[in-house]
């Protein structure tokens, strides 16, 4: 018996599908949720989602950027704020990516704008990266 | 007998009107469709967020946070949303008209009602009418932005949490299709549960981390959500209406133009006949 997965970000609806476990990067680590998991709500951080879908039993990886997760006993419903999949992102970008905010963040100062936010690109560049190791 | 100037003035003005309504038409269409694009991508969003909320809100004790309390209503605020300009058929009227007939009934009910007014028509309607109106947010047609949905959200926490008003509604036409709006008038604050079945039992939700920063985090990005949604929704719905109005305003014209047509191509006719009798006449007579 799977349950329902729902990721929307505010600017599309990005899956609805039936699966057998979902894995989503919460504010205190990374959890799966299998079927009549216990209720639960958490913020999320940059990182991947991973699920098996009921009819393929194939492993699908997101990347998003932080947002919400709501897990209900028929439903998991991702509230995402970015969401990219495995297969769209583009590698040689992302490196690029890694290369320009590791170079402000040896010379920026901690916690200025310009810091937090390289720091994101950093992380939201390499979770893609890994991501991409995964699937291969 | 008409006048044939006068009926050729006639025609020419009505084309003039004709050109504007159709280059109107032709505006709001492409302006319709990415308004349209915006709040078909926006919908699923909002729709879930309100779904989450509203499984939070019926899990969680409304003591929880504050906008989530259910106190006894004695003051209400209401915000109306209408567009700017006119020209867009009944899609102001609409409002207004369920805005009026709200506080006509409601108005023993409630000691105060605040309005914040959103949009031009709504605010001239209401302005010279004995309600109070806390803001108004004017001239904001095709500004709609995240931010500014983030500063009347803001607004409207502050005029809840001061207790100055005991329950948030929100009234906007939704886009169904090019030619239909519906209205919708919804409670913003507080937070509305989940309905669930009779003697069923909701077990409580774990928080991570903690349900204070949680709550407060997400049941403010809720209210920006859910106002942004009600900006686009009524932009879209107001195109709408207007390619409807200036579509139906030049086919009129059309119409109008047929008719005035055949008017004058008789008066021609009669004059030209007129002066051949005359001419006939004339010619018998010597």
């Amino acid at each position: 018996m799977g349950f329902s997965l729902e990721i929307v970000t505010p600017d599309r609806l990005v899956i609805i599908d039936e699966v057998e476990k979902v894995v989503c990067p919460g504010a205190e680590g990374e959890f799966g949720v299998l079927p009549n998991h216990v209720p639960l709500i958490t913020k999320m951080r940059i990182g991947e989602v991973r699920y098996i879908d009921s009819t393929m039993k194939n492993e699908h990886i997101l990347v998003v950027t932080g947002g919400y997760v709501e897990v209900t006993d028929k439903k998991v419903i991702v509230l995402a704020e970015q969401c990219i999949r495995a297969r769209d992102i583009d590698k040689v970008q992302e490196e690029i990516n890694v290369q320009k905010a590791e170079e402000i963040l040896k010379t920026a100062e901690k916690s200025t704008e310009e810091y937090l936010n390289a720091k994101k690109t950093y992380d939201l560049a390499k979770a893609q990266l890994k991501a991409l190791e995964k699937t291969g | 007998m008409a006048n044939l100037k006068e009926i050729r003035k006639r025609i020419q003005s009505v084309k003039n009107t004709q050109q504007i309504t159709s280059a109107m038409k032709m505006v709001a269409a492409a302006k319709l469709k990415k308004a349209q694009e915006r709040i078909e991508k926006a919908r699923p969003y909002a729709d879930k967020m309100a779904d989450v909320l509203g499984s939070l809100a019926l899990r969680t004790h409304q003591k929880a946070h504050p906008l989530l309390m259910c106190r006894e209503v004695k003051n209400i605020a209401l915000v109306v949303v209408t567009s700017d300009r006119g020209l867009c058929g009944a899609f102001n009227q609409n409002v207004i008209k369920m805005a009026e007939q709200f506080i006509r009934q409601n108005r023993s009910r409630f000691s105060d009602m605040l309005f914040t007014m959103i949009g031009k028509k709504g605010y001239d309607y209401f302005k010279i009418r004995p309600i109070t109106i806390q803001r108004e947010y004017l001239g904001i047609s095709g500004k709609i932005s995240y931010e500014l949905a983030g500063s009347i959200a803001e607004n409207l926490r502050e005029v809840f949490l001061s207790a100055n008003v005991d329950e948030v509604y929100i009234l906007y036409n939704r886009f169904k299709t090019t030619i239909s709006q519906e209205l919708v008038f919804t409670r913003l604050l507080p937070i509305t549960p989940l309905e669930v079945a009779q003697g069923e039992t909701v077990p409580g939700y774990v928080f991570e981390p903690s349900d204070e920063d949680i709550l407060e985090d997400i049941i403010r990005k809720n209210l920006e959500v859910q106002i942004y949604r009600a900006l686009l929704e009524s932009e879209a719905s107001e195109f709408g209406a207007r390619m409807t109005a200036m579509d139906s305003a030049t086919s009129n014209a059309d119409e109008m133009i047929k008719k005035l047509t055949l008017k004058y191509n008789r008066a021609r006719q009669e004059t030209i006949t007129k002066e051949l009798m005359e001419i006939i006449a004339g010619a018998e007579a010597l």
